[in-house]
């Protein structure tokens, strides 16, 4: 696929419809996928580490990894929006 | 009062006059999709897993009337953030996100369901981020070794055989699935489905391969004593 067809679709006109949709889904987008890796470790830490009542070790490493990676991605994503710049 | 609305004139201005770079809300889009392993999570009770049924079902059925009405013109496309050129005149990738990672919940056990939808939610963006720096080969490599560490992290239940076939097979056919695009049919869909596919052919086999079944990874939840 060509450079071009990888462009988004961005306008003047849609400019202003388009970045309330981003910052009005923002909340969703960045908190919850946080929220889900922080109640695996909590379900590892209750019912696997205190309890010994389940092995949940697979549930400890899923929300590791997911938390990493959405911080990953958060930051530089929280940062564009602060940044936004001026258009010319 | 005065001051107030120069105020929200002002603000109106700034919101107007914002640029923006769709650029990082697709790689976080992306990562949010593993929020829906919550599903999993959900104590397994009558009434919940008739919500567990409905309400993904409800939700693509949404995703696919508002895409089908962006199609037709119905719908401005200015309120759909984030889309490509391409995705102008067909369906957008985030339907195919979104179907694929249905299938993946309604059909095939969690075992099988879990590491793909984490291929398209975790490893997909990385790999797109490094698109960027690294060359096609480089991409792929650390593509397939991302895809194989979640393979082996949810599989690691399984015999010690069992985890390096299915982790290689898996990660091999998310990478393959990931560089497959079609006009008709979108990469996001594909990274889910070719190893769910290639995964449920060993699944099937396990008893034959004289392997045990694993374990799941995700235990339902307990419901509170209050509900």
């Amino acid at each position: 696929m060509n450079d071009q067809k990888m462009q988004y679709v961005k306008n003047i006109n849609n400019n202003k419809k388009l970045i309330r949709t981003e910052i009005i889904l923002t909340p969703l987008l960045v908190i919850a996928p946080i929220i889900i890796s922080l109640l695996l470790i909590f379900d590892w830490f209750t019912r696997d580490f205190l309890t010994n009542e389940l092995d949940l070790f697979g549930e400890l490493m899923l929300g590791i990894i997911i938390i990493i990676v959405n911080i990953m991605f958060d930051i530089p994503f929280i940062k564009s929006l602060r940044q936004l710049s001026r258009k010319k | 009062m005065i001051d107030l609305v120069k105020n929200i004139q002002e603000t109106k201005k700034k919101i107007n006059s914002l640029d923006f770079d769709a650029h990082w809300y697709r790689r976080v889009f992306h990562a949010f999709g593993a929020a829906f392993l919550f599903y999993y999570m959900l104590p397994d009770v009558n009434w919940i897993n008739i919500i567990k049924f409905w309400v993904p079902l409800i939700i693509i059925i949404i995703a696919i009337t508002l895409e089908v009405l962006r199609l037709k013109g119905k719908i401005s496309g200015d309120h759909f953030f984030g889309l490509r050129m391409y995705e102008q005149n067909r369906i957008g990738s985030y339907l195919f996100f979104a179907v694929a990672i249905l299938i993946l919940l309604m059909f095939f056990p969690q075992q099988i369901a879990i590491p793909c939808i984490l291929c398209a939610c975790l490893a997909d963006p990385i790999m797109g981020e490094l698109r960027y720096r690294f060359g096609k080969r480089e991409v792929y490599i650390v593509g397939f070794l991302l895809c194989l560490l979640i393979f082996v992290v949810t599989w690691y239940k399984a015999d010690i055989g069992l985890i390096l076939l299915v982790a290689i097979v898996g990660a091999f056919g998310a990478v393959i699935g990931e560089t497959k695009k079609f006009w008709w049919l979108d990469d996001d869909f594909m990274i889910q489905m070719v190893p769910a596919i290639l995964v449920i052919i060993i699944w099937i086999a396990i008893p034959h391969l004289g392997f045990s079944y694993p374990e799941p990874i995700i235990y339902p939840g307990i419901m509170p004593g209050w509900l």
